[in-house]
């Protein structure tokens, strides 16, 4: 394949993850089962729980969650927020990943 | 299992923060010299998904719920060293938008989920791959192993805070991520084997073509 066709099957390949990751947070964000996880069954198992400070840094999506919003657009909303922040920041880093490479290099296949 | 604040001590949190930042200088190095151009965009679109599947917890053993962290996920597509950088941004937006993991955390998470659970994963499936020859047995295995070893990585941590003691929080920790991780093979392998049926060209270790058919074809 010649790079220019390439890049265009990658980001092809990107617009549909992105895609899913949207309908991921649309129609089985909301299903999500809201029991403990792992380490928060544990730490209220064995007592430690308590011990948890929240906030150091106060957000208003805190617990995936939007003020004033109902369920499920609550989590639909902050979910969507924070995907795009994520794809955000990856794609922040790649450019700056890219941009401090020695001049001249390019790595392709 | 992201550790929230105040459930690490200063020089847990110190030397988990050393730990993460010399893999993160590791892994720049490496990515830059090995990330092709066209897959940097991915860096930012697994972010994407990896947070998203994130958000989808589902139900383990006894009213205990677990999820994708995705570590071998990232580093099947692009790599050990950018998935390092994926999952990173993850854990980022999740401590600082949404607090989900700490602050003071931060290094301890990333040190469990990106360098056990990505790093370390991909090097199970690296060696698991070498012993089975199967792509599917070892993207399992290394997804269960990526776990189940955070989950150690995690009960040490908060054993050596001095809040709990070790003979509970490590059966305690690997016990219930033992689970969780069954359900991280099952996504791993259930979305690369999606991405395998329609774009096996993204996947570096699934496809091995040879310098001469790629030669061949851009001729």
């Amino acid at each position: 394949m010649k790079r220019e066709t390439r890049t265009r099957a990658m980001i092809g390949f990107a617009a549909g993850m992105v895609a899913i990751a949207i309908g991921i947070v649309v129609f089985l964000a909301p299903l999500a089962s809201t029991w403990p996880d792992g380490l928060d069954s544990t730490a209220e198992k064995l007592g430690f729980a308590g011990r948890a400070v929240e906030g150091i840094i106060k957000t208003p999506l805190a617990d995936y969650s939007v003020p004033g919003l109902p369920a499920p657009w609550s989590t639909i909303v902050a979910g969507l927020v924070g995907t795009v922040l994520a794809l955000a920041v990856g794609l922040g880093l790649a450019y700056i990943l890219k941009a401090t490479r020695k001049h001249g290099t390019r790595v392709s296949r | 299992m992201h550790i929230p604040d105040g459930f690490l001590d200063v020089k847990t949190v110190v030397s988990t923060y050393a730990l993460s930042s010399a893999a993160g200088v590791a892994s720049l190095s490496r990515v830059r010299k090995k990330l092709e151009d066209e897959k940097a965009p991915l860096l930012g679109v697994l972010a994407a998904f990896i947070f998203a599947a994130q958000m989808v917890n589902f139900p383990v053993l006894n009213g205990t719920s677990g999820h994708l962290i995705g570590g071998l996920l990232a580093a099947l597509l692009v790599g050990p060293w950018a998935g390092f950088f994926v999952i990173a941004s993850v854990l980022f937006v999740q401590a600082i938008g949404f607090q989900d993991g700490g602050i003071a955390a931060f290094g301890a998470n990333v040190f469990n989920m990106a360098v056990i659970g990505t790093i370390g994963a991909y090097w199970i499936f690296v060696g698991v791959k070498r012993l089975t020859r199967s792509y599917w047995v070892s993207a399992a295995v290394a997804a269960w192993a990526g776990v189940f070893l955070a989950s150690i990585a995690c009960a040490l941590e908060l054993w050596a805070s001095g809040h709990v003691a070790l003979d509970l929080v490590l059966p305690a920790m690997a016990g219930v991520h033992a689970v969780i991780g069954i359900g991280e093979a099952v996504i791993t392998v259930g979305v690369v084997r999606a991405i395998a049926a329609v774009r096996p060209d993204v996947l570096p270790d699934f496809v091995s073509v040879s310098p001469q058919e790629v030669a061949a074809h851009e001729a």
